[in-house]
């Protein structure tokens, strides 16, 4: 940085060129100062007349977006009270028509050994998916591998035999719900 | 001499000024980049509103159009009231393709409930396995609201024994 000395005093001479360069170099100074503050407050006046505009515009919208859903929320709650019903039963009539009775028949057989004979099974369309049935089997190792199969759809064993020609038969209670298929 | 001094001082005044306010200026941007950061929190959460708007719009969409796709599937899968003759040879066509020997066809029609009114259909059957259930698979995959309700079936040499009731709606 350059040292500017002034020597003021009144007997003194002043070399006129060599004030007038300094003099000069400090307008400059005083000038680029200047231009910067300009530059940095044209910017920032540019930002804040963006950002009013957009903080304008964002509650404009929120506001407007406020008072739709008010205007939605309620509509949904009038719609709701009455096409609830209609849509409940729609719904519950889909439920049951989904309810597969092939899907289950497919399943015992793909867990049934061949050992394995099923007597008879009552099945229900219902959510829970009750199957009750009866079967026989060969041995009481085909007959646990079929307890182990179904163990996971809340088994119920009603009871066992024993038969006297060595036949297990066995009443049997299980659910298998659409999920679980 | 005296001139010389006023525009010294001048000068001198003018810098001092120029270098307050370049001083100033990036002091006043400073702070005004620290208040962004609270319009960005006031967009992030305007997104989030925004967000929240789309996901009630949307349901209230799905409301609106609730009637017309009530109506379609009225008129898709509820079995309309002359139809039902239709469906009912439907199914003895279908226990005739699949060899089956059904017995005691009976339906009872129910009170009507809103615009629709339930049928229970009852019968027996007996076929061989394969049939009875090729007979199921055929009827389940009707596209109108009929179903089977239950079903029991017995299993005696490589015959099936089975009464089943079937479900039917139908619309007035």
């Amino acid at each position: 940085m350059i040292k500017i000395t002034y020597n003021l005093a009144a007997t003194r001479k002043i070399k006129g060129w060599s004030f007038a360069f300094r003099a000069a170099l400090l307008v400059l100074a005083i000038a680029a100062l200047s231009a910067v503050t300009i530059a940095n407050l044209g910017r920032q006046l540019q930002r804040n007349h963006a950002e009013k505009n957009e903080s304008g515009l964002l509650g404009r919208q929120i506001s407007e977006m406020q008072n739709r859903s008010l205007l939605q929320t309620r509509e949904i709650a009038a719609w709701k009270k009455s096409r609830s019903k209609e849509l409940a039963a729609a719904n519950a009539l889909i439920e049951r028509k989904v309810f597969s009775f092939v899907a289950r028949l497919d399943f015992l057989e793909k867990i049934s050994n061949p050992g394995i004979r099923i007597r008879n099974i009552t099945l229900v369309n219902e959510s829970a998916g009750r199957i009750s049935m009866s079967v026989s089997a060969r041995s009481l190792k085909e007959l646990f591998a079929l307890y182990k199969a179904l163990a996971p759809y809340e088994l119920v064993i009603a009871n066992e035999n024993q038969t006297n020609d060595d036949e297990y038969q066995a009443n049997l209670n299980f659910k298998m719900s659409n999920e679980k298929i | 001499m005296k001139k010389y001094k006023v525009a010294v001082a001048t000068l001198l005044v003018l810098f001092a000024m120029s270098v307050s306010g370049c001083l100033l200026s990036f002091t006043y941007m400073s702070i005004r980049d620290l208040s962004r950061q609270s319009r960005l929190d006031r967009q992030a959460s305007f997104q989030l509103q925004e967000k929240e708007f789309q996901k009630l719009s949307a349901e209230h969409k799905e409301w609106k159009n609730l009637p017309q796709k009530l109506q379609a599937f009225h008129r898709d899968h509820i079995i309309s009231m002359d139809r039902f003759a239709v469906f009912r040879r439907d199914l003895n066509s279908c226990l005739a393709a699949n060899r089956l020997k059904a017995a005691n066809i009976s339906s009872q029609f129910s009170h009507r409930q809103g615009k629709i009114r339930k049928v229970i259909l009852s019968f027996a059957l007996e076929g061989t396995y394969r049939d009875v259930k090729k007979f199921i698979f055929d009827m389940e995959k009707k596209p109108k609201m009929n179903f089977f309700e239950s079903m029991q079936l017995n299993g005696s040499a490589e015959m099936v024994k089975g009464n089943c009731k079937m479900e039917a709606y139908i619309g007035e």
